[in-house]
C-alpha cells in the first residue's frame, strides 16, 4: 500500500519535471500595462553605474534611442564611489613588473574563490574579454590608469589589477558619463522605477516617479515609459538595505556598516522577483575585510589596510598573532576577522617604512590624510605600536620575525600567503598600523541570465523577451565569493553585451 | 488630488521659509537677488541645477576658498570633482544638508 502510493508520487513528480522541461507550463506573473504610455524609447537602462552606462553606450552605438534612469540625485551609483581597481590580465603594467599571468589562471582563481558555484560559461565569457575590456576603457573612454602600478587583491594568484589615476571608480564612470553626453544619451537622475511592466509577450516598459526624493517612498510624479526593444537591468546590489540583506543572511544585521552608497537598496530585487525573474544565490553577500572601524562607509582607511599591509605587510590580532592569509579571498578574511572579534580580539593591519612604499607611490598624499584622520597610526618601534594599540608586544615581535623568515624563503608554510616579488622584511621604522572591520560590500547573487544577458523566467528557464541584465544585479558570475577588482570587469563586459544585444533584438 | 497636496506642501514650505527668514533663498533675496535669477523670468525652472548656480558662483573659486577645510575640501571630491549639484547641500527653501555625511564622517557646517 505504502509502496504503491510512493511509486505513484514518483511517477507524478517525474511527469511534472518533463512538463517544465518541455515548456508547457505558463511563464510567470504578468501585469496590467498602462492604457497609454507617456513616452516611448527603444531601450531603457535602469541604473547609472559601470554596467548601466556601458549598456547605454553600446545600445546607442547599435542605433537605439536610449534613456538611463537613476533614482538617486547623482549619477554613478555605487560605481562612482568604488575603489577604482580593475583586473587587467595581459596589461602593460603587468609586463613592466614581469608578472606571468594568463586568462586560464584568472579563470581558475575566479572559480576557486567562487567555490565553483559560478556558471563556468559566464566566467569564460568574462575572462575572454579581460584585455579587450581594459583597452576599451583606455582607447574608447579615455580612462587614465597609474602607468606603472600593478596590484593584487586577495584570492588572486598574481598581481593583476590596475588603478585609476584618481583612485576611484569615478575615473571610469565620469568618462562613461562624458561619452553618454557626447552621444546625447539622457541620464535622468531622481527617477525611481516603481514597476516593470511584463505581459505574456514580454517586458513592455516601466512605470516611474520623476523628481523622486530618495528615500521618500512615493515622492515625485508618476510616468510610464515604453521600451520598443527592451529594458536593461543594471540596478546594482543591496548592501545598504538592512532588512533585505538580513532576510538573506541574518548575521548581516544593522550592527554592520556598509561600504555602499545609501541607494544600494532592494526594491528592484523585489520587483524582479515579483514579475517572475529567476534569481539565485542572493544570500552570498560579501563583506570587505579591509574596512576601518574609525570612519563611515568605504572611506579611505581600506587603502592602507589592503594596498600597504595585506600586500606588503601583515595582519595580526590583538594577541599579536597572524590569524589569516592576508591575501586570501575576501570572505575567508572577513569571516576570520569576525571570529577574532567574537572572541574579544581586535584585528590590525601593519606595514613598515618599506611596505608602504608602493602604496605611497600609487596614492601620493593618501597616507598623510589617513594619519591626519587617525585611521592609520605611526610609531618608531614595534613595542610602542603594540603598547599603544593593546597588542601583546612580545608575541607581535615574534610573529613579525617569523613572517620575515617567510619573506626571505619566499614561502609562508603556515598560512600560504603569496610573497610578492618586491616584498622586503618588515623591520624598518617607522611602523604603521590600522584597525580592520568587515563592512557589507557586494551582492554576489542575483538575476540569472543566458549567454546573451537575457533574464530567465522563473517557471520556464527561458529568456523573458525584452529583459536584459548585467552587473551586480546579476548572479552566477562570481559564485560564492567575488574576487576584488573583478567587479568592474564584470560590469563593463556584461553591461556592454546586454546593451548591444538589447538594441539589436 | 495629488497635485493639490503637492502644492499645499510647497506653499507651506515657502510660507515657513519667509517667516523664519533663515534659508538660503532668503539670504539671496536679502542681497537683492530676485527669484527669477534662479527660477527664470517666467518661473519656468522649478528645480534649478548647477547650471543656474554657476551663472554667479564660480566652482573653481569655491574650491579655492574652502581648500583648508578639514578633513576634506567640501567643494571637490574624487567622485564628482567640483560638479556635484549645489542644492544637494545648499538647499534653498528648507534646512541645508550635509550630503557627504551619508557616507563620510565629515562634519561640514553647511549654510
Amino acid at each position: 500500500m505504502e509502496n504503491t502510493s510512493r511509486r505513484s508520487f514518483i511517477k507524478g513528480s517525474m511527469a511534472g519535471a518533463v512538463a517544465v522541461a518541455s515548456g508547457s507550463f505558463a511563464s510567470a506573473a504578468v501585469a496590467q500595462q498602462p492604457k497609454t504610455w507617456d513616452e516611448t524609447v527603444d531601450v531603457i537602462v535602469i541604473g547609472s553605474g559601470f554596467a548601466g552606462l556601458a549598456a547605454a553606450i553600446e545600445a546607442k552605438k547599435a542605433g537605439a534611442n536610449v534613456v538611463v534612469l537613476e533614482k538617486m540625485p547623482t549619477a554613478g551609483g555605487n560605481s562612482i564611489i568604488n575603489g577604482g581597481i580593475l583586473t587587467a590580465t595581459g596589461c602593460p603594467q603587468q609586463k613592466m613588473h614581469k608578472i606571468q599571468d594568463s586568462k586560464e589562471l584568472l579563470e581558475k582563481d575566479i572559480l576557486v574563490a567562487g567555490n565553483y558555484m559560478n556558471d563556468p560559461k559566464k566566467v569564460r565569457q568574462m575572462v575572454d574579454r579581460v584585455l579587450s575590456n581594459y583597452e576599451w576603457t583606455v582607447n574608447e573612454l579615455g580612462v587614465e590608469y597609474l602607468p606603472d602600478a600593478i596590484g593584487q587583491e586577495g584570492g588572486h594568484s598574481v598581481p593583476r589589477y590596475v588603478t585609476t589615476k584618481i583612485g576611484s571608480g569615478a575615473g571610469i564612470v565620469n568618462k562613461e558619463l562624458e561619452k553618454c553626453k557626447e552621444f546625447g544619451i539622457p541620464v535622468r537622475t531622481r527617477t525611481y522605477v516603481d514597476r516593470i511592466i511584463r505581459t505574456p509577450e514580454g517586458v513592455q516598459g516601466v512605470e516611474v516617479f520623476e523628481g523622486y526624493r530618495f528615500p521618500k517612498a512615493g515622492s515625485g510624479k508618476p510616468k510610464s515609459i515604453k521600451a520598443n526593444k527592451g529594458v536593461v537591468l543594471c540596478y546594482g546590489g543591496f548592501s545598504a538595505d538592512v532588512p533585505y540583506r538580513t532576510i538573506q543572511d541574518p548575521k548581516l544585521n544593522a550592527t554592520l556598516d556598509t561600504t555602499n552608497q545609501p541607494g544600494a537598496t532592494s526594491e528592484l530585487w523585489r520587483e524582479t522577483s515579483n514579475i517572475g525573474c529567476m534569481q539565485a544565490q542572493n544570500d552570498w553577500i560579501q563583506c570587505g575585510p579591509w574596512g576601518n572601524p574609525h570612519e563611515k562607509g568605504m572611506g579611505i582607511g581600506w587603502q592602507f589596510n589592503q594596498t600597504a599591509a595585506a600586500e606588503y605587510g601583515l595582519w595580526t590580532n590583538s594577541a599579536g598573532k597572524r590569524f589569516v592569509n592576508e591575501l586570501a579571498n575576501r570572505k575567508v578574511r572577513a569571516d576570520a576577522i569576525m571570529v577574532e572579534q567574537a572572541n574579544g580580539r581586535k584585528c590590525f593591519a601593519i606595514a613598515d617604512a618599506n611596505g608602504i612604499k608602493p602604496f605611497v607611490a600609487q596614492r601620493p598624499g593618501m597616507l598623510d590624510k589617513q594619519i591626519e584622520r587617525k585611521l592609520v597610526m605611526k610609531y618608531d618601534t614595534i613595542d610602542d605600536m603594540a603598547k599603544a594599540q593593546g597588542i601583546d608586544p612580545e608575541q607581535l615581535k615574534k610573529t613579525i620575525a617569523e613572517f620575515n623568515g617567510y619573506v626571505k624563503s619566499k614561502n609562508d608554510p603556515v598560512l600560504g600567503r603569496y610573497i610578492n616579488n618586491e616584498q622586503l622584511p618588515v623591520e624598518t621604522a617607522p611602523f604603521y598600523i590600522g584597525e580592520l572591520q568587515p563592512k557589507v560590500h557586494h551582492s554576489m547573487g542575483g538575476l540569472i541570465t543566458d549567454d546573451q544577458c537575457r533574464v530567465l523566467d522563473v517557471k520556464t528557464d527561458k529568456p523573458i523577451k525584452g529583459l536584459y541584465a548585467a552587473g551586480e544585479a546579476t548572479g552566477h558570475v562570481h559564485g560564492a565569493v567575488r574576487l576584488g577588482s573583478v567587479a568592474i570587469l564584470d560590469c563593463l563586459v556584461f553591461g556592454r553585451m546586454a546593451g548591444e544585444n538589447c538594441a539589436k533584438s | 488630488m495629488l497635485l493639490s497636496c503637492f502644492l499645499a506642501v510647497c506653499f507651506t514650505g515657502f510660507a515657513q521659509a519667509a517667516e523664519q527668514g533663515k534659508f538660503g533663498a532668503d539670504r539671496h533675496v536679502a542681497k537683492g537677488v530676485p527669484c527669477a535669477a534662479c527660477h527664470g523670468e517666467k518661473n519656468e525652472i522649478s528645480a534649478p541645477d548647477i547650471n543656474q548656480c554657476t551663472k554667479c558662483h564660480n566652482p573653481d573659486e569655491l574650491v579655492e576658498k574652502t581648500k583648508n577645510v578639514k578633513p576634506q575640501n567640501p567643494h571637490t571630491s574624487p567622485h564628482y570633482s567640483n560638479q556635484l549639484e549645489c542644492t544637494l547641500c545648499h538647499v534653498q527653501h528648507a534646512e541645508p544638508e550635509n550630503y557627504c555625511a551619508q557616507c563620510h564622517n565629515f562634519d561640514f557646517k553647511v549654510k
